[in-house]
């Protein structure tokens, strides 16, 4: 009774012999029912014509050689369409059996419904893992995962960019190796931290291959597993450096903005009793007959003039800070010469005001009077024993934006800067003017400069015969009605 | 890299005239096996597995370069450049019949003959063309392609586990066969059975042979007879083999067209 044709029958699994083509020449009832086929109608049908058209296409470039080149293949995942179109996963499993007449294939097709819901599920899970990965490998911050002992085990492509250093460079090394000396007790501190399973967060210089160093921050997470043991931990390191130009930009203006009104609080103060010395004057000047006396009334008066003038400079400066307006340069130029005059003159500097073919410029007034300031300051402390102090004023196409806009030089015939000054010149408290100096100057004009969207280049030589400094501002023409 | 490293590339033979070999989706050149011997006295014999198949080096696969059959037919030339073979005569099973092609339009002074075995310029029926299959049918055969290399089953994983060069561990060279990266098995599949160079046929020079099957379901008998249209210098021969692979299933009537061809 018990026997294989009997096995055959009986068996929940689908069984069939094939010819070398694939005609099917015996199945088992399991077939029938799985293909959802009369078991008459099978035999003689190509054995791909049970499956779907995808799964075909797989048989036919795939499969068929495989098994030709192998002669036996194992739980290879294909879909049988029933006539009434309903799929059924299946794993096949196929050997050739060689016979004496002719090469037969075996197959043996197993149900797998449940488990390709369970691979759909692996599958889609995978793909999102690897999405998710993706996401980390190509992050522009360093995101790397480390071994409880601080190893670097993996790295990613901002790493690679922020440490100057490939992966084969950094996987291996330990974690105080890319960080710059001065950290390292701050960071074993944090180590420990992540150790009791803290999250550490500090502020440090990564040191690269290439042996500069960066700012950066960075957040070490610990991963635990129970009962509390350091499985291992990662690293998010950030580049901080534009994060914190940022930061001493807000903090420039600030300082820019209360030192305008200190000095605006301060001429205010000033004009008052100003007021009333340059009235005193006046009257002085009336009742002085003594010939002697008389020109220096004229001299004081002159130069109360002249501190009335700065008064309202500072005055307008600070006021005029909150909008732009539409200015001449070329008499700004002539203004700020103005107030230089007496001391140009003292000093013989001839100064020069070349303004043709300059448009107005719509611009900050008070900040660019006190970019001019700044400059011609500069300009006279540099000409000791006299000179030449030129200021150009040029309508432009600007080269890097192809924008309308100005061009304004400052040059001097002074004595030019060396090396150490043209390396910090645009460095707060850094001067050249001893105890004259406040080393604010450039530093101050950049960022006004910068403000009113302009550039600011800088050319110098202490070598004559061109010994000399010369200041070259660039500001884009913007149109009034872009304003807010 | 050196080509020759990257496709895993086999010189065999000798002879006057170089016969190269390029293996369809889904195999690798050990799909010749059958074949080779036949040729081996009178020509010089070039073997090689696409990048991702066989033992090629995987690790010169780029995604953009091989996201055409442009990027494949690159790396035959590149073959051809480095073994400094003057003339070829190429036989191409499957999707090498187009990379074949392709290649043979970019430089048609190294190719004296191309021979295509169940060639299709695109799988997927367009208006009046006929190419066998419908888009779903191609997401039907990736899905089936995730499942097999990428999910539970993993049967076309690679099962080699001893050295693959020694000749003595036949079984395990065996089970070798055919292997490929299942990442980029998924990739070329793509690149097979979606990429449309219908316009790139009338453009061959190269005097062709068409090797088309009885009952080939992967390009079937109208999309040989639309190639021979397209190829000028193209003669059809229908085989009695059926399949899609009559190298491996009926060497001997392959190895005798080819004769009479070359």
């Amino acid at each position: 009774m018990l026997s294989a044709s009997w096995l055959l029958d009986h068996t929940s699994t689908a069984h069939a012999i094939l010819s070398a083509d694939g005609t099917i020449l015996f199945a088992n009832p399991a077939l029938s029912s799985l293909s959802g086929r009369p078991a008459a109608s099978l035999l003689g049908l190509h054995f791909q014509e049970l499956l779907s058209r995808g799964s075909r296409m797989f048989y036919e470039t795939q499969l068929a050689s495989i098994l030709l080149l192998r002669g036996a293949i194992e739980g290879v995942s294909l879909d049988v369409l029933s006539p009434d179109g309903r799929l059924c996963p299946v794993f096949l499993s196929a050997v050739v059996a060689p016979d004496p007449d002719a090469k037969y294939t075996v197959i043996t097709l197993y149900e797998a419904t449940q488990r390709k819901h369970y691979e759909d599920e692996i599958l889609r899970s995978r793909r999102e893992l690897e999405q998710l990965a993706e996401v980390v490998r190509r992050s522009s911050d360093a995101i790397f995962r480390l071994s409880p002992d601080g190893t670097i085990q993996s790295w990613n492509k901002g790493a690679e960019l922020i440490f100057d250093r490939s992966s084969q460079q950094a996987l291996g090394l330990p974690l105080d190796a890319i960080f710059t000396e001065e950290h390292q007790h701050d960071l074993a501190a944090a180590v420990a931290k992540i150790k009791r399973g803290q999250e550490a967060a500090l502020e440090m210089r990564a040191l690269r291959h290439d042996g500069k160093t960066v700012e950066v921050d960075v957040v070490l997470t610990p991963h635990m597993e129970a009962p509390g043991t350091l499985v291992a931990f990662s690293a998010i390191v950030r580049d901080s450096t534009s994060g914190k130009r940022t930061q001493k930009a807000l903090l420039q203006n600030e300082k820019l903005a209360s030192v305008g009104r200190l000095a605006s609080s301060i001429a205010h103060e000033i004009n008052n009793p100003l007021e009333a010395v340059t009235n005193l004057l006046y009257i002085l000047d009336q009742m002085v007959a003594d010939p002697e006396a008389k020109p220096y009334v004229a001299m004081a008066q002159e130069e109360l003039a002249r501190v009335s003038q700065i008064v309202t400079h500072t005055l307008r400066f600070h006021k005029q800070s909150t909008n732009r307006t539409s200015l001449d340069l070329s008499a700004l130029t002539e203004s700020v010469f103005g107030l230089y005059r007496a001391r140009l003159n003292n000093q013989s500097i001839r100064a020069i005001n070349d303004s043709r073919r300059v448009s107005p410029l719509y611009c900050f007034e008070g900040e660019l009077r006190q970019i001019f300031i700044n400059l011609v300051a500069n300009a006279f402390d540099a000409m000791r024993t006299g000179g030449q102090l030129t200021i150009r004023n040029r309508d432009i196409t600007l080269q890097s934006s192809g924008q309308r806009g100005v061009r304004i030089t400052v040059a001097d015939t002074g004595t030019g800067m060396d090396e150490e000054a043209r390396t910090h010149l645009f460095e707060p408290f850094f001067s050249t003017k001893g105890i004259g100096g406040t080393g604010l100057g450039l530093w101050i004009t950049q960022d006004l400069v910068r403000k009113n969207g302009g550039a600011i280049r800088i050319r110098t030589s202490t070598r004559p015969p061109h010994r000399g400094t010369i200041v070259t501002l660039t500001f884009p023409h913007t149109a009034p009605t872009t304003e807010p | 890299m050196k080509a020759v490293d990257r496709n895993n590339v086999k010189v065999l033979g000798a002879g006057e005239r170089t016969l190269m070999f390029a293996h369809g989706y889904g195999c690798d050149q050990n799909m010749w096996r059958h074949v080779t011997p036949a040729f081996q006295a009178d020509y010089k014999i070039v073997l090689f597995d696409y990048v991702g198949s066989g033992h090629s080096d995987t690790s010169s696969f780029d995604r953009t370069k091989y996201s055409t059959l442009h990027g494949y037919s690159h790396d035959v030339l590149d073959i051809i450049d480095e073994l400094d073979l003057k003339r070829v005569d190429f036989v191409g099973h499957s999707v090498s019949s187009m990379i074949g092609a392709l290649a043979a339009i970019e430089q048609p002074e190294r190719f004296e003959t191309l021979t295509m075995i169940g060639p299709s310029p695109s799988y997927i029926n367009d208006g009046d063309y006929v190419g066998g299959y419908e888009r779903s049918d191609i997401e039907s055969l990736l899905h089936t392609l995730e499942s097999n290399h990428l999910g539970w089953s993993a049967a076309m994983a690679p099962a080699i586990m001893g050295n693959p060069e020694s000749p003595e561990l036949t079984q395990e060279l065996e089970a070798s066969f055919c292997r490929m990266d299942p990442e980029i098995a998924y990739h070329f599949a793509r690149v097979t059975f979606l990429s449309d160079n219908r316009v790139d046929l009338p453009r061959l020079p190269t005097r062709t042979l068409i090797l088309q099957c009885q009952k080939d379901v992967i390009a079937g008998l109208t999309v040989g007879e639309y190639v021979h249209q397209c190829l000028p210098k193209s003669q059809l021969v229908v085989m009695d083999a059926t399949g899609h692979c009559p190298h491996m299933s009926a060497p001997g009537e392959v190895i005798a067209e080819l004769r009479k061809f070359l």
